[in-house]
């Protein structure tokens, strides 16, 4: 009877994996088709795309045609955006530029705030660490709606508007998930490596630097990446805040708005995504072993 | 006799100064390292959030660039009133995103993550693949999707432009956007319910699989309850976002989307970042206020429920 019901349980999971394993196949095919197609798009005459289209012809709209690199050449020199505040243009290159200068210094801010956060919640025996962690987990349960207008005005009121360091100031901020990630890190590093390293006459920045954080070095690359990654791609923070500089992101949607329903651009419009994508997986190629490296976040109780 | 006495009590009092020293300097440590997180979270948390409460109540001289309290405090209250209509269907769409992305996204991207945890070498593909989506810039793979369904859906199968501003049906336009939000939205989540799958001691499944414990069986007993924690902070966490959830709208249609395919959170950003939009900053912030009370029943309930799990 046992037999018979662990048999049927196992066939049942034997279907489930066959119908998961059929939808992961479809579903990464989805995706891969979608990046060939833009990869094949990109490398054709734009005319001739858009003649197709006009004809309905899908084998040469999907199909191998005439391959040419102008597409890159074009969307390389004319990714140009204009600048509200001041009527300036800024290139790709520029552009490139910001988008670094946004994305390492917020990602290294919003990295290393939870980090040392959590680090002193986790470590330090003081009750006020239980206090900033009942904050953490308030607020991530609290759904406050609404406050971007307020937020944009406060910045202004400060002084901190389209600066960069007030876009680090903003995006320095401890609470989400990266603290939960962090504090269940540190948690779990045994107390005998603080005291013997206590014992040894270490102070208390050498032992949160050079014994407790390179023990969770991984955590701290990854989540390090992640946000980089995040606000690489993000747009719409350096829109409000940022606007005399505009990034990489920003420049694409605003080409993207620009060229909307003119088909002849799309292959143009699909080289300067290819462009824009490069940095970030090269990036990706690079660490997605590590991305793929333990990353756990913990509960929702107080 | 009494010299050693002494000598003690000195040595005693050596020692608790030590101990003095060494706690205040540990004390001091943590201060400095506390001091710039906690500020930055009085301002542009409590702060902000004040400020808001605030400024719901509040009106904007165009001509002095202020906010100032008027009148009539429930102005903005009332232009909600006035608006319902319209802040519904934005409501009722923010719902439905809300519910697909949070319990079929959740459910898909469990099962996902366990045949990824199980599968190990096949794993390592899809969990590259399914990734990718995550890291390309969401207005880049926004770009790609719609001029994919612009143009080669309708040559393909004969149809209409899928996400097209004026072609498309507008119902077909929230369909496709929501679809597309859970299409790409799986990436971090496998991610991290692999990661806690994997923190399961190995020996718990090894006693499972002793014990004769089907896969059915391991995952419904063994595998679910371990990340429950971890779904449940997704969940909890998504009944925050549904407010703010854009469905990539922003990306597809910039601020010109139609008002009945808008969720609140394409709504209230779209305005929020117009030029001279500081004219609806205190009608947005009521919206806020109303959306917040809205969104913390099913927030707490959920809370409640999954930190049963973490008994």
């Amino acid at each position: 009877m046992e037999t018979k019901k662990r048999k049927r349980s196992s066939a049942r999971f034997g279907v489930m994996y066959g119908i998961l394993l059929g939808i992961l196949v479809l579903y990464t095919l989805s995706l891969i088709i979608l990046l060939f197609w833009t990869l094949i798009t990109s490398l054709k005459e734009p005319l001739a795309y858009s003649s197709a289209y006009r004809q309905h012809d899908l084998g040469k709209l999907i199909g191998f045609g005439d391959m040419t690199f102008s597409n890159y050449a074009y969307a390389f020199e004319n990714f140009i955006v204009t600048i509200n505040s001041t009527g300036a243009t800024i290139n790709i290159i520029g552009m490139f530029g910001n988008s670094l200068i946004y994305a390492v210094g917020c990602a290294l801010l919003a990295t290393f705030t939870p980090c040392i956060v959590s680090y002193l919640c986790a470590r330090y025996h003081y009750k006020f660490g239980k206090f900033v962690y009942t904050i953490v987990l308030v607020v991530m349960a609290l759904p406050v709606v609404g406050s971007l207008p307020s937020e944009i005005t406060m910045v202004k009121n400060i002084g901190l508007f389209d600066s960069i360091f007030g876009l680090y100031i903003l995006k320095a901020n401890f609470l989400g998930i990266y603290f939960l990630v962090f504090f269940a890190n540190f948690k779990g590093i045994p107390y005998e490596y603080t005291e013997a390293a206590a014992i040894d006459g270490a102070s208390e920045l050498r032992i949160m630097v050079q014994v407790i954080f390179p023990l969770a070095s991984s955590t701290i690359l990854t989540v390090f990446i992640l946000t980089f990654i995040n606000f690489w791609n993000d747009y719409q923070t350096p829109m409000i805040y940022w606007n005399s500089y505009p990034v990489a992101a920003y420049g694409m949607w605003e080409f993207n708005r620009a060229t909307a329903g003119m088909t002849g651009r799309v292959p143009i419009k699909l080289a300067g995504i290819i462009i824009m994508a490069l940095p970030i997986l090269a990036v990706y190629a690079v660490f997605h072993n590590r991305l793929a490296a333990n990353l756990s976040v913990g509960g929702v109780k107080g | 006799m009494r010299g050693h006495i002494e000598e003690g009590q000195r040595m005693r009092k050596i020692a608790k100064t030590k101990v003095k020293r060494k706690f205040d300097k540990k004390l001091l440590f943590y201060i400095v390292l506390m001091a710039f997180p906690l500020a930055q979270f009085a301002v542009f948390y409590v702060g902000v959030n004040f400020q808001s409460l605030l400024m719901a109540f509040q009106q904007y001289d165009s001509f002095e660039t202020h906010f100032y309290f008027g009148n009539d405090l429930l102005i903005n209250f009332k232009r909600i009133g006035e608006e319902i209509g319209s802040l519904l269907v934005m409501l009722k769409n923010s719902v439905i995103v809300w519910f697909f992305a949070s319990f079929v996204g959740t459910v898909i991207a469990v099962l996902f993550s366990y045949y990824i945890y199980k599968h190990k070498r096949l794993g390592i593909f899809f969990k590259f693949v399914l990734f990718i989506p995550s890291i390309l810039p969401a207005v880049l793979m926004s770009s790609i999707f719609q001029n994919f369904v612009n143009n080669i859906v309708p040559v393909a199968f004969d149809s209409i432009r899928l996400m097209d501003m004026v072609e498309t049906p507008l119902d077909v336009q929230f369909i496709v956007a929501v679809f597309y939000t859970i299409w790409i939205g799986f990436g971090t989540q496998v991610l991290l319910y692999t990661g806690a799958m994997e923190q399961i001691s190995p020996s718990v499944i090894e006693a499972a699989e002793l014990d004769g414990a089907s896969p059915f069986r391991e995952f419904w007993n063994v595998v679910l309850p371990s990340v429950l924690p971890t779904i449940g902070t997704f969940l909890v966490a998504g009944v925050a976002g549904a407010f703010l959830n854009q469905v990539n709208l922003f990306n597809f249609f910039g601020g010109s989307a139609n008002w009945s395919v808008r969720t609140i959170g394409y709504h209230m950003f779209s305005m929020s970042q117009m030029k001279g939009g500081e004219v609806d900053y205190p009608f947005l912030s009521a919206l806020g206020i109303c959306c917040t009370v809205i969104a913390i029943v099913p927030t707490l309930l959920l809370r409640r429920y999954f930190a049963k799990f973490e008994e």
